[in-house]
């Protein structure tokens, strides 16, 4: 049986998507099966985060009756499957979003990982989400506005008896006023801290491209990259072994004095 | 923004300056905020499970019944009542809308669920109606607790 993993904020705009997104192209680049279900059936938007757009049969479908779980599974990059889910409001009008749960469990013997992208909210859909997989990975940014949704969608995965699996920090800036690993580990129950994503340009260049490319496939040793690389590693229990060039994580670099960044500058001019 | 602020704003921009602050008292209000939302369901006492349950998911009253209505745990008083209440009412519904999987009615602008779950019925009250979904989490909370109480 694989293992189901639903990735959870609460609050919007994390950048839940993209992470499970890259983090499921990442596993897939280890050989491992991987199958991404957009449970997002309001605001589906991770098919286009793939560079998928033409995708005819959706979860909607499939939630409806309408159609096979099978016939909605696409090839994504990488090797990674994908069920998308439907873009017309309609089609979420009439959707029971508690069949998930079931379209999960036929599914669960197929793949090693499947990973679900919730919506934000706190609502049915995102309870349905939840409560489709048997871990929850919590997706939050460093500060106590995002923290705060992230407690209460952690006190949601209980209530559904869904384990709250650990923490991924995106958009870390380093700043003086983020919240550090350590303070977001103790404000959630001592979650261990699953991934430091820092805020890289490239993760958002990527998908403002002709074809978006997830940023682990289009820059692959870009900070952001080896950060889910890194949680793909942790996750599947593999070793991690990601692009020659030198990362300075986003902490040490905000450390660096003006005259280092200089020289820094000029270091890399030459290179 | 005054000159002074402006010119304050540009070296920021232009030095890099970080002129970001964590929030002490925010932090404050999230830890107490956390520890408020902390609930042990891991006991082996039954009553006390229902009670820490009815916390959990911000019900009224939480009833087990046999699918016969008679009583087996019960978080309120009255909990026979309740549980003939419950049972009949879904047995009802469920013999003139043949695959019912629960029942959901406001009374007085609250909720009484009623769902069956591995042959017992779950009669939930609360403020608000809860998802089935939310409604087998805590029937399969009650039935490991149930389970480890019979071993």
């Amino acid at each position: 049986m694989g293992r189901v993993i639903t990735l959870v904020s609460g609050k919007g705009g994390v950048g839940k998507t993209s992470i499970t997104a890259n983090l499921g192209i990442a596993l897939a680049k280890r050989g491992i099966s991987v199958l991404l279900i957009d449970a997002d059936v309001a605001m589906a938007n991770l098919s286009l985060m793939l560079g998928m757009h033409s995708n005819p049969i959706s979860l909607h479908d499939v939630l409806l009756g309408e159609a096979d779980v099978e016939d909605a599974i696409y090839d994504g990059p990488a090797g990674v499957k994908f069920i998308p889910s439907g873009l017309s409001l309609e089609g979420y009008r009439r959707v029971d979003s508690e069949r998930l749960q079931s379209i999960v469990n036929s599914l669960q013997k197929q793949y090693d990982f499947i990973i679900l992208d919730a919506p934000a909210g706190i609502e049915k859909n995102v309870a349905s989400a939840i409560a489709a997989a048997d871990e929850a990975l919590l997706v939050t940014m460093p500060n106590t506005l995002s923290l705060t949704d992230a407690i209460k969608i952690k006190l949601l995965a209980e209530r559904l008896d869904v384990k709250p699996l650990g923490i991924v920090v995106n958009f870390i800036m380093g700043e003086k006023g983020e919240l550090r690993d350590y303070e977001i580990s103790k404000l959630l129950d001592e979650l261990p801290i699953y991934g430091l994503v820092p805020y890289d340009d490239e993760m958002r260049r990527s998908f403002i491209q002709k074809t978006p490319h997830p940023v682990v496939l289009r820059r692959p040793s870009s900070k952001s990259a080896v950060a889910i690389q890194k949680i793909a590693a942790k996750l599947s229990g593999t070793p991690i072994s990601i692009g020659t060039k030198k990362q300075i994580p986003a902490e040490e670099a905000k450390k660096q004095g003006i005259f280092a960044r200089i020289i820094g500058m000029f270091k890399k001019g030459k290179g | 923004m005054g000159i002074s602020g402006a010119l304050r704003r540009f070296a920021e921009v232009v030095l890099d300056i970080d002129s970001t602050e964590l929030s002490i008292e925010q932090c404050r209000a999230l830890e107490e905020f956390s520890a408020k939302m902390k609930f042990d369901t891991d006991t082996s006492d039954l009553k006390k499970l229902m009670g820490v349950l009815k916390r959990k998911h911000l019900v009224d009253s939480i009833c087990v019944a046999k699918l016969n209505g008679s009583a087996i745990a019960s978080t309120n008083g009255s909990s026979g009542t309740e549980c003939i209440l419950g049972t009949s009412m879904f047995k009802y519904i469920n013999s003139e809308l043949p695959k019912s999987e629960s029942v959901f009615v406001k009374v007085d602008g609250n909720w009484l669920m009623i769902m069956p779950y591995d042959a017992k019925m779950y009669i939930v009250r609360a403020p608000s109606n809860l998802s089935t979904i939310e409604l087998k989490a805590i029937a399969k909370e009650l039935e490991r607790a149930l389970k480890r109480k019979k071993s």
